[in-house]
């Protein structure tokens, strides 16, 4: 899975990053590549079996406690 | 740097689309028990007014979308802080419509392929949809439009001998709280999500057509919610119609006429494609405007295949399995969405009049 999640993000860098570089457009590469990298490394994450937290949980937990504060609650 | 006007028919059909895209699928209004048909027709009067705060902030501004609108009236600061709640949220419900996509896929049809396939499959033909812009997005609304209303004409007429009619009845048997409850349900998911919308139009071809784009896609969109529910609550009642997770697809499959007529499920399925793939590419458009915003790049389209997979990872793991989707869905997401969907346009708005008014328009545009 590791492998062909490396493939895959190796692909799209292919396909991309020459264009940007081309276009010697130094911001925008650096922008790309963080937030390209930081995809890749979340992908290798949960290939890995990671467990990542989910942003759910903490949202969730801060709408009970808006409804608990509010006298809500379903 | 490409234009990206659309006309008002465009607009319409990629509102209407937007609008029904998830609601294909998924139950909406539940909250309001067999009186779900009066909370929908309430929150489509609702959202008339909502969107027109959405329409009168891009017409106080023509030529910049909310992302630009933000800046303009906010500054730098405020602006860049809003910009990334906004951000969050387009990245956020495109995330869940991509995964409420892989559920419904890998519960109904495709039950052997691991679900992070289909995920992955759909959202690149996704980002190359948000990679070719908001015009190809709206040509290809306004063809999809066409065919999801004359299949979705089919389902119902030929699933009216089905209908009860005691699905409905008694109204107002719990009184109005469940109504309001069912209204807010509705507003939030999926009539005022078009707020996304507003952050990627930035021209409009024809005088008025900002308004008349929000208002004619409200109108189409909300009908197809309300006749698509209205349509499954008669076939199915309102006890499975809440407590399926996917109803369309349950409704669809007890269709039968004759015996030659059934197993159509694949007509709902067909039309929450349509639609899904426009949720997810506006979505995808919105997050990538927003994050090349906040870094002050002009261009965004470079930004499409990093927040694409940046989208791909989190519908992923968000959530543990369905059961959790599905609650969070039900119960949390109206506290979560009308913040921005309505709360702080409103307050936006009444800035940009006071701004607008007090004779500071010329100077900062």
């Amino acid at each position: 899975m590791v492998f062909l999640i490396c493939l895959f993000y190796i692909f799209v860098a292919f396909l991309e990053i020459p264009t940007l570089v081309q276009r010697s457009e130094v911001k925008k590469l650096v922008l790309y590549i963080v937030f390209f990298g930081g995809a890749f490394v979340v992908s290798l994450l949960l290939a890995a079996g990671i467990d990542l937290p989910s942003p759910a949980q903490p949202i969730d937990q801060a709408i009970d406690w808006v409804k608990d504060y509010l006298g809500g609650g379903n | 740097m490409r234009k990206e006007v659309i006309t008002t028919h465009q607009g319409i059909a990629l509102i209407t689309l937007f609008i029904s895209g998830s609601t294909l699928i998924m139950a909406t209004g539940s909250g309001a028990g067999k009186d779900f048909w009066i909370a929908i027709l309430m929150a489509i009067i609702l959202a008339f007014l909502v969107l027109t705060v959405y329409a009168r902030l891009l017409t106080l501004f023509p030529g910049k979308d909310l992302i630009e609108i933000l800046h303009v009236i906010f500054g730098k600061v405020g602006g860049k802080i809003l910009t990334v709640l906004y951000t969050w949220f387009a990245f956020h419900l495109g995330s869940l419509v991509l995964r409420n996509f892989g559920d419904y896929l890998a519960t109904v049809g495709l039950t052997e392929t691991p679900e992070i396939v289909i995920m992955v499959c759909f959202a690149i033909l996704c980002l190359w949809g948000a990679k070719e812009g908001i015009e190809v997005l709206g040509r290809w609304s306004t063809l999809f439009l066409n065919l999801i209303i004359i299949l979705l004409t089919i389902v119902n007429l030929v699933s009216i001998k089905n209908w009860n009619i005691d699905n409905l009845l008694p109204v107002f048997y719990n009184g109005y709280k469940p109504v309001i409850q069912g209204v807010c349900d509705v507003l939030a998911f999926p009539l005022t999500e078009v707020v996304i919308i507003a952050m990627i139009i930035k021209k409009t071809k024809g005088s008025n057509s900002v308004y008349k784009m929000f208002w004619g896609g409200l109108a189409i969109g909300g009908l197809m919610v309300f006749i698509i529910s209205l349509g499954e609550v008669l076939l199915l009642g309102i006890d499975l119609y809440s407590g399926a997770y996917f109803p369309s697809q349950m409704a669809a499959s007890v269709i039968k006429v004759g015996n030659f007529f059934e197993r159509i499920e694949i007509i709902p399925t067909v039309a929450f494609l349509s639609g899904g793939f426009i949720k997810i590419s506006v979505c995808m458009l919105a997050a990538s405007k927003g994050v090349t915003r906040l870094f002050n790049c002009t261009d965004y389209s470079f930004m499409v295949t990093p927040i694409a997979l940046l989208m791909i990872n989190l519908s992923y793991f968000i959530y543990d399995d369905i059961v959790q989707m599905a609650n969070v869905a039900l119960f949390n997401w109206k506290y979560y969405a009308l913040p921005f969907e309505v709360i702080l346009p409103i307050l936006i708005l009444l800035v940009a009049e006071v701004k607008v008014r007090s004779g500071r328009k010329e100077k900062i545009l």
